[in-house]
């Protein structure tokens, strides 16, 4: 009887053991299980934030070739309507020096060197606007106050800059993205709309920017704009995305047209998935 | 030879507290908690001790460590998770286990003979709840960093270890008390206790607050 009842507890014993064993084993298993698990989850992501970051440089690449390509049709055509005029004019005006009495003369050459003078200073200020450097070292206020002159100059439309607040960087790849949103809506008022008014107003807060352009030409209506227009506007919406920013496009037929992006400067910016992007501001 | 266990564990809490106060400026909010609970858990493991050499029985020692585990681990959940629903839990749940030590304490398990299994079973239920909702949590959102890095692997590790193990405990003790082999069970205890308080050691040793924006939000 005792044999049997010592049998039983050994029994006991090995089913306890192999329990604990078990449960032991069990437990190691499942927290390797999840180690493995992570691990396939981190390299997914991986993939993903990598193409992500692919499609963002892509992105920025393509903004970039577009300010150039901008900025290469404005030279152009001040070289064509403005430098080549005036250069033109003092040609024509050295051409009749040699006639001229000599108070004349001394008139015309003084006209002349002035016009040089002025030609000179807007060559310089093509110059700085050929490369894209000049909005990092000049920063976003006062590139854009280049481009107001640069416009008011040409007589093309009457364009107004309105800052409220302390200009600070926002970044170089965003105020990259402002820069051609900025272009882009302006081309959209010149080209399309035929405005004749173009409002600029920045506005630095303390966790706030705000870029808001305004013109007075036709207008369209936000859900059927012509294809060229609408695809700018979806860009113009997909990059302010991109910079973590938030661009609205409020237009009306014949109410023009009005481009707002917003931007937390402070906050950092993050891709879709939520991770930083390497513009972000501390 | 269990005597010589017992000190080589409270050695080791020592050791653990220390290491915790050492790193403790560089140690993110929840494992700051963490630290803070080991010098608890030290100074309460020497307070048993102490009490019950005088008078026999550390159960009102054990019913004051339970409360505090209980709060101190269910504090770093609540730094740890993201979720609103689970937070705003853990807030209520802290009250809850208060009312019900107290209850236990009182009417149940008093305070000066019983230990509170009961308040251990219903935290361990909860703690094995939270490390496996955490484990969850850190399959939705992972990090870059390689997991054996990561201090919250490592928590949630000892507390998945530890509370699940304790059910393993509870089972065996039935049958070795019915065979007089109860110090088999407190064997078990010690070396799993000491095995939780090592991972937890690794926990606070891999803890950065540079890991803080990713995984612990307030």
């Amino acid at each position: 009887m005792q044999h049997s009842n010592a049998g039983i507890q050994d029994d006991n014993i090995e089913v306890i053991i192999l329990a604990t064993c078990f449960f032991f084993a069990f437990l190691a298993c499942s927290v390797i299980y999840f180690v493995v698990l992570y691990r396939n989850k981190q390299l997914k992501n991986k993939k993903e934030q990598d193409e992500r970051e692919a499609v963002f440089r892509q992105e920025l690449l393509q903004t970039q070739v577009e300010v150039q390509e901008q900025t290469f049709e404005n030279v152009s055509q001040e070289i064509h309507d403005n430098i080549t005029q005036v250069l033109s004019f003092v040609k024509l005006s050295l051409a009749t020096v040699n006639n001229a009495t000599e108070s004349d003369r001394r008139l015309k050459i003084n006209e002349c060197r002035e016009l040089l003078a002025n030609t000179i200073s807007d060559l310089r200020d093509l110059s700085k606007s050929l490369s894209f450097e000049h909005i990092a070292s000049l920063g976003f206020a006062k590139t854009i106050g280049m481009e107001v002159d640069r416009m008011n100059k040409s007589d093309i439309i009457k364009a107004t800059l309105e800052i409220n607040g302390d200009p600070y960087p926002l970044g170089e790849q965003s105020e990259l993205v402002l820069f051609r949103i900025f272009q882009e809506t302006l081309n959209n008022a010149l080209k399309h709309a035929g405005a004749k008014h173009f409002k600029i107003l920045l506005e630095y807060h303390g966790d706030l920017f705000i870029l808001s352009l305004e013109d007075d030409g036709a207008g369209f209506s936000p859900q059927v704009p012509d294809n060229k227009t609408g695809s700018g506007l979806r860009n113009m919406v997909n990059r302010a995305t991109l910079i973590g920013g938030n661009a609205t496009i409020d237009s009306k037929p014949g109410e023009g047209c009005r481009v707002t992006v917003k931007l937390n400067p402070v906050k950092p910016q993050f891709y879709s998935d939520g991770r930083p992007h390497p513009d972000r501001i501390s | 030879m269990i005597i010589f266990l017992q000190y080589i564990f409270n050695f080791l809490l020592l050791v653990i507290a220390f290491i915790g106060m050492v790193r403790y400026k560089k140690l993110t909010i929840p494992f700051k908690i963490l630290a803070f609970s080991m010098a608890v858990s030290f100074i309460l493991s020497i307070g048993s001790k102490i009490v019950s050499i005088k008078y026999k029985n550390n159960a009102p020692v054990s019913h004051l460590e339970t409360w505090t585990n209980y709060v101190f681990y269910a504090l770093v959940y609540l730094f740890l998770f993201k979720n609103k629903h689970f937070k705003t839990f853990i807030r209520i749940s802290i009250f809850l286990i208060t009312a019900f030590t107290i209850f236990n304490g009182l009417f149940l398990q008093p305070f000066e003979r019983i230990f509170p299994t009961n308040v251990e079973i219903v935290t361990g239920i909860l703690f094995v709840i939270f490390s496996l909702i955490l484990f969850k949590q850190m399959l939705q959102y992972p990090l870059q960093v390689n997991i054996i890095k990561q201090s919250v692997f490592w928590f949630n590790t000892a507390i998945l270890f530890c509370y699940a193990t304790m059910f393993l405990n509870l089972a065996l003790t039935n049958y070795y008390s019915q065979h007089h082999l109860i110090t088999i069970v407190y064997y078990f205890w010690l070396y799993v206790n000491m095995i939780f308080n090592l991972l937890l050691l690794v926990s606070i040793l891999m803890d950065k607050k540079e890991t803080l924006t990713s995984n612990a939000t307030l």
